[in-house]
């Protein structure tokens, strides 16, 4: 059961070298390191850690009844049934993580670099590379992503409090809005599938892309302020992958089916052909120790954790 | 959001038996450039195979210079017509039959970029289908299986891509680096790593690859402007690492082992008979076997030190710097038994708020730096003093942008360079004062050339002389 920052505190002892976040000890006030907090000009590090307010939201959406709550044409049943949901405050990464995160993980031997696949589309080259990179690691394990956020005191983001950060409270479809598409402009050397970005901003990448980006490129940022919440990877989270069922409506802080077989994956990623396959609502899953080049992952902080905590 | 695509571009050339930028100086003391520049009536005006940044060097009766992607191309002198043009492409590295072979092998790319991208929307089918199959686990496996089908197949479209002409690359380019010469011959480096030297009719003499673009480079997506040096019959090429390769066989004779990240190119500084290489980060390079003499001299990441003789002069900052200062200093560089110590003549720090994106010249005891916010800064080249600092931009005068030309001196005049195309002469002194203003039809990034009377500028898509 994760962590509820509302109802726990913590004192909170220096971690010298557990990757990003170990800058400086964290406060009592069960937050990341004021260092590592995303600062309100926008400036500073991409993978830095904002703030999520507490909320009660409608999760889901549904295809059946455009007069009802959370109607969407494009929802698949599994989005379904629509329900209420309280989610507590909590941090969340802006971005998703990057290799070079990756890289101090697998220097810290807190990561297997075995949960990495190093081929093809991967982002990460194996040992010795890496260094600095900021497109999100992929072709990542659940078992990796875990890990890997434990390592920068963090966890995974439970279903709901991925859907609180991409969507906010007003039932948006995209972390950006109610539109999106993708176009046809010319970046350097580069095609984008599935890096769906608002209608509003001033270039639409092309729809052809060829593997995750880095989250600079990016626009579209989510109510919270998180970046890459629709497109480039993929999401871990922590739940098993089930319906909606009746456990799971009008929850506090739900934590999806406590069995299962395949992990749930949001956010999309870069391979969709369509920014149908990119909205807030639309769940994926897969077996805990599969990977795929679209698969990556953003933590929440968690001040329990750190790189000692066995697995 | 990328950073700043601002890049400093190279130097204009000496005129040069022994290499471009022969200690670094953009100096032309034959030139007498008819002046102003009349820009409405240009001796020869030709296009270029492609846009470029790189300034024209002089190579026997030709003017030659690279353009993007990966061109290289001279033209007559007297008339602008080109000579020859040619690729530096991985492509070229190979001769015969295995670029036969390897021709084909890339004739398939196109096939293979489609099976890519079928695989790839194969890859999302399936993920969608998963929560509708009869047995999602095993749909899922699918999914996750068909992505690793997909590196592999990734891998080939990689493999294949390495070899292929790349696109276009804005602002720096593939081809911002200045060709070198020997006189007769020239080589050529470009962004992709290739390596050549051309005979002075277009005969390729060899071509080699020196290794993958550099990526990212300081924040920039592929880019490079450090430009490959002739030396005592040394090719030598920033990319990767610093490399001399024999400028006959173009082999190796040396590597240094630093990473080569700097945008800046060495000067070379002649000490008791031997050249020695100054490097952007300061430290002095024998080009004969690549031995470090010493170092901490300096730390530039935009642009490359000068030298003349024995002297060398480091202006600008690093990216490490805590913003926009600009250090100054300059050196002896004396023998020391078989290698050479450097006597500091003097450091200065001039606080400011801006970068350095030009390398500075220096004559007649005078250093003249051009800063980015175009503050045309006079040191004593001695003690480093401060003899004025001058904007250069003036109410009435069309607004500047930014300058990746270096000053350069010819003809009696201090020559500055703007990006939107104005050209300043200015008489040289310590407090150096405008004699006239030009403005070009066309952006300008090369640094000016000169031929007698005649002025030559390579605007991005043109190469034009005037005068004479």
């Amino acid at each position: 059961m994760p962590l509820r920052l509302a109802t726990v505190a913590l004192a909170l002892g220096a971690a010298a070298a557990c990757g990003r976040g170990a800058s400086s000890p964290a406060t009592v006030d069960d937050g990341p390191p004021a260092a590592d907090r995303c600062r309100p000009d926008g400036k500073g590090p991409t993978e830095c850690w904002l703030a999520v307010p507490g909320a009660t939201l409608q999760m889901g959406a549904q295809a059946h009844d455009p007069g009802a709550p959370g109607y969407d044409p494009d929802a698949d049943d599994d989005e379904g049934p629509v329900h209420t949901v309280q989610v507590s405050p909590f941090w969340i990464l802006r971005s998703e993580v990057s290799v070079s995160t990756w890289v101090r993980c697998v220097g810290m031997e807190d990561c297997d670099p075995a949960a990495v696949t190093i081929e093809g589309f991967s982002t990460w080259r194996g040992p010795g590379t890496g260094a600095g990179v900021q497109v999100p690691v992929n072709n990542l394990t659940w078992d990796g992503a875990v890990a890997l956020c434990r390592s920068i005191h963090g966890r995974l983001p439970t279903e709901a409090e991925w859907e609180r950060a991409a969507r906010g409270t007003d039932g948006r479809r995209w972390p950006w809005g109610d539109t999106a598409g993708c176009g046809t402009s010319a970046s350097a050397g580069t095609t984008r599938i599935g890096q769906a970005v608002s209608v509003d901003t001033m270039a639409l990448p092309p729809c052809d892309n060829l593997g995750p980006v880095s989250p600079e490129v990016l626009t579209g940022p989510s109510p919270v302020g998180a970046v890459g919440m629709a497109g480039n990877v993929w999401e871990w989270v922590a739940d098993w992958y089930g319906p909606y069922d009746a456990g799971t409506r009008g929850a506090v802080d739900p934590t999806g089916p406590p069995t299962g077989t395949r992990r749930v994956q949001r956010g999309g990623g870069w391979m969709a052909a369509e920014a149908r396959g990119l909205r807030t609502t639309v769940r994926s899953s897969m077996a805990p120790d599969a990977r795929a080049s679209d698969v990556g992952v953003r933590c929440v902080w968690d001040p329990s954790a750190g790189p000692a905590d066995a697995p | 959001m990328r950073r700043s695509w601002l890049v400093p571009m190279v130097v204009a050339p000496l005129l040069a038996a022994d290499g471009w930028r022969h200690g670094g100086m953009p100096i032309w003391p034959d030139a007498t450039p008819a002046a102003p520049v009349d820009v409405a009536h240009p001796a020869w005006s030709v296009a270029t195979p492609g846009w470029g940044n790189s300034t024209p060097v002089r190579v026997g009766d030709q003017w030659c210079m690279t353009s993007e992607p990966t061109w290289v191309h001279c033209h007559d002198a007297a008339t602008g017509a080109l000579r020859w043009k040619a690729t530096n492409d991985r492509l070229d590295t190979l001769g015969g039959a295995a670029r036969d072979a390897k021709a084909a092998e890339l004739a398939t790319f196109p096939a293979v970029d489609a099976a890519l991208r079928q695989q790839v929307r194969e890859v999302s089918r399936l993920r969608q289908q998963v929560r509708a199959a009869d047995d999602p686990d095993a749909a899922a496996r699918a999914v996750s299986a068909a992505s690793e089908a997909l590196d592999v197949t990734k891998a080939r479209y990689d493999a294949l891509h390495a070899w292929l002409t790349p696109p276009e690359l804005d602002m720096i380019g593939w081809a911002s680096p200045t060709v070198a010469t020997d006189g007769t011959a020239l080589a050529v480096l470009t962004g992709n790593g290739v390596v050549s030297v051309f005979e002075g009719d277009g005969r390729r003499r060899w071509s080699v690859w020196q290794g993958p673009p550099v990526r990212p480079m300081r924040g920039f997506d592929y880019g490079e402007a450090t430009s490959p040096l002739w030396v005592d019959g040394r090719i030598i090429v920033g990319h990767g690492h610093l490399t001399a390769r024999d400028a006959t066989t173009g082999a190796v004779v040396w590597q240094d082992a630093a990473t080569w990240d700097h945008y800046g190119t060495p000067a070379v500084a002649r000490v008791g008979g031997q050249a020695v290489l100054a490097t952007p980060d300061g430290r002095l390079i024998r080009a004969r076997d690549g031995a470090v003499l010493a170092k901490d001299l300096a730390a530039l990441t935009y642009v490359g030190p000068v030298a003349q003789g024995d002297h060398v002069w480091f202006f600008g900052g690093a990216a490490a710097d805590r913003p926009g200062d600009v250090h100054a200093s300059g050196w002896v560089l004396e023998p020391d038994g078989d290698g050479v110590r450097a006597r500091n003549l003097f450091r200065a720090t001039l606080p400011r708020k801006e970068r350095v994106y030009t390398s500075p010249v220096v004559a007649d005891g005078r250093l003249y730096g051009l800063l980015l916010d175009n503050t045309l800064v006079v040191l004593d080249a001695t003690t480093g003093a401060v003899r004025s600092e001058t904007s250069q931009e003036t109410p009435s005068t069309t607004p500047l942008g930014a300058a990746y030309a270096n000053p350069t001196l010819a003809g009696g005049a201090l020559w500055l360079v703007w990006e939107r195309g104005t050209v300043r002469r200015l008489q040289p002194g310590d407090a150096p004062s405008p004699i006239d203003d030009v403005v070009l039809p066309e952006q300008i990034r090369a640094s000016p050339t000169f031929d007698g009377r005649r002025t030559c500028l390579r605007t991005l898509t043109h190469l034009t002389c005037y005068g004479g």
